[in-house]
């Protein structure tokens, strides 16, 4: 099941110069929340601030509160945290020495899965969900690079499912791709929500007004605007939302 | 449109014909030191046969007495020409001190690739490629005056206590010069060119499949065992054939520490050694001395024989690469 997250005056920098400025919001389990904003406003470092990702790039330092349920998430393992948030990025990149098999079974391995039956159930169960076990079913031992990159994007999602997260990050999962596969990866993040909290970064507004139950608005490294998406794409509050949705810039 | 001017056709030419001259040196260098070495070596390989390699004897005879003849080669009395020690100590040494220095490099190297940044990072990596400038002689006497000292006092008896229950591991440490200070101070050789390469193998995994497994819940050990050194493994194999490479051909820093070593095969890991290069430089003075001319021979035929070994391993690496990058390309085609 997912589970909720709770930021409070999330900060972020990347040596001297502060991408995040006081981040504070409630991330609803089960929904999909969308990230809206023009680009460096920040959406990215945000949601690396979520899993602690962001803390591992040279020079980046983070301030602020998170949490998932009730634990801190500052305060919890980051190695664990990442178990429990996972994440798909914005190029597809499965791992390029492992077969397709190996890149969604690694997770289970290293969590201690020794099991040969319980795995392969597993991994078929992930490659379903992630709507990609047809296409691999007949090959799941070939190298993980040969598939097209809608498909590897899939396999990512399929990755990060194995290990049962409860909260599914996504980085502009469809920007490095085209239309066809962009809907497949739409539909299945709608098809997730049941069983997990998903954020999702979006340059795209359709696509965030398509797939989000929640939309936010970054500008700058603030938070402007976050509400439903329906009421934030028809009647938003501030002007800069109005101003970026109606396209006068970004 | 005009043609062009002679003068420029011209300088074409001389260009075509040194740029040449210059890519063919390589290639021709090698042959002909291969081909000198080989005739070089034809009579001892006449005198000797295969019990060159097999044998463990390596005695000039007698060079003021009477010459024998065998097989229509003309040799000092009692001459005889076994390398096996040599080929064995070459063989020890080096790949001993690969054991050692690939450890150590693999984890200096994620270090410096990963883990600092900014300026302890330059000054960190210009102190390993320091390393690499220090003479090998310098090397030697440092074996020599320290390594040895430390191995007959703290290192030898260390080794005895915890791991003499292994008969190669278990003896006297002697002078403390041997195979176990060769191995040490080729591994000191061999560590800054081995972690240089690959920091910069490790420096070219991109970043996306590091976040990748990062992001996955994985431990900074993991990310580098599951995802990097996979990533890098072609590269990797091939720098460690070019360190080995180098091993096996040090000279002067072995002549120093391998204790000289002849006519034995080690038994011990602290057993005096010479390796073929270091036989080389340490015989030959004695070897111009034959008259026959069979001992400087059979060095010649040292050196073809490293010669071989070192191409051998090189060619070893380059098919293990081969075979790697090919499944990779298969993968892609499918």
């Amino acid at each position: 099941m997912g589970q909720s997250l709770h930021v409070r005056d999330l900060k972020a920098w990347y040596g001297n110069h502060q991408t995040l400025r006081g981040i504070s919001m409630e991330i609803p389990e089960n929904r999909v929340t969308a990230i809206i904003g023009p680009s460096g406003c920040g959406k990215s470092t945000f949601i690396r601030c979520l899993n602690r990702l962001h803390e591992t790039t040279p020079q980046g330092r983070v301030e602020g509160k998170v949490q998932l349920g009730d634990a801190d998430v500052y305060e919890m393992d980051a190695v664990d945290v990442r178990r429990v948030i996972g994440m798909v990025f914005q190029k597809p990149n499965p791992f390029p020495t492992l077969s397709i098999y190996d890149n969604v079974a690694i997770g289970l391995k290293l969590g201690g899965m020794r099991d040969k039956s319980a795995q392969f159930e597993r991994v078929e169960q992930s490659l379903r969900m992630a709507a990609l076990w047809d296409e691999v079913k007949d090959r799941l031992h070939r190298p993980a690079v040969a598939l097209s990159g809608g498909q590897q994007q899939r396999l990512c999602i399929a990755r990060a499912l194995a290990v049962q997260p409860n909260v599914l990050l996504m980085d502009e999962p469809a920007s490095a791709l085209d239309p066809i596969s962009t809907a497949r990866i739409e539909e299945l993040v709608l098809s997730l929500k049941e069983n997990y909290t998903i954020v999702i970064v979006t340059h795209n507004m359709q696509q965030a007004a398509r797939v989000a139950d929640k939309t936010a608005f970054f500008l700058n490294g603030e938070l402007i605007e976050f509400g439903d998406t329906t009421s934030l794409f028809t009647r938003p509050q501030d002007n800069r939302t109005e101003d970026y949705i109606t396209g006068r810039f970004g | 449109m005009r043609a062009a001017s002679r003068a420029s056709k011209t300088a074409d030419i001389w260009f075509r014909v040194v740029a040449g001259l210059c890519a063919s040196t390589p290639v021709l260098f090698l042959v002909v030191i291969g081909v000198v070495v080989l005739i070089d070596s034809i009579p001892v390989i006449r005198y000797m046969g295969w019990h060159f390699l097999t044998g463990v004897n390596w005695d000039l005879g007698d060079m003021y007495g009477n010459m024998v003849v065998r097989n229509g080669v003309s040799a000092p009395a009692g001459a005889t020409y076994g390398a096996l020690p040599y080929i064995v100590g070459t063989l020890a040494s080096s790949v001993l001190a690969m054991l050692i220095a690939i450890p150590v490099s693999v984890c200096t190297a994620v270090i410096l690739a990963y883990r600092v940044h900014g300026p302890v990072k330059s000054v960190f990596s210009i102190l390993v490629e320091l390393l690499a400038g220090i003479p090998s002689v310098v090397f030697g006497l440092w074996g020599m005056v320290v390594l040895g000292p430390w191995i007959v006092h703290d290192l030898g008896p260390a080794i005895n206590r915890v791991l003499g229950f292994i008969p190669f591991l278990r003896g006297s440490a002697g002078t403390g010069l041997g195979l176990l200070n060769s191995a040490l101070v080729l591994a000191l050789m061999v560590v800054p060119i081995l972690t240089a390469t690959t920091r910069d193998l490790l420096e070219q995994v991109p970043v996306l499949y590091r976040e990748g497994g990062i992001g996955l819940g994985m431990t900074d050990w993991e990310v580098i065992r599951r995802i990097c050194l996979p990533y890098v493994k072609d590269g990797l194999i091939g720098a460690v054939a070019l360190g080995w490479g180098r091993a096996m051909g040090e000279t002067m820093a072995v002549l120093m520490v391998g204790g000289s070593g002849m006519n034995a095969l080690p038994h011990t890991i602290f057993s005096p050694i010479s390796t073929m290069a270091s036989v080389i430089a340490n015989q030959l003075d004695s070897a111009l001395t034959d008259a026959t001319h069979l001992a400087v021979h059979a060095l010649a035929e040292l050196a073809l024989v490293l010669m071989v070994l070192t191409l051998i391993t090189n060619w070893l690496a380059r098919i293990l690469v081969q075979r790697s990058s090919k499944t990779l390309r298969e993968g892609v085609r499918a």
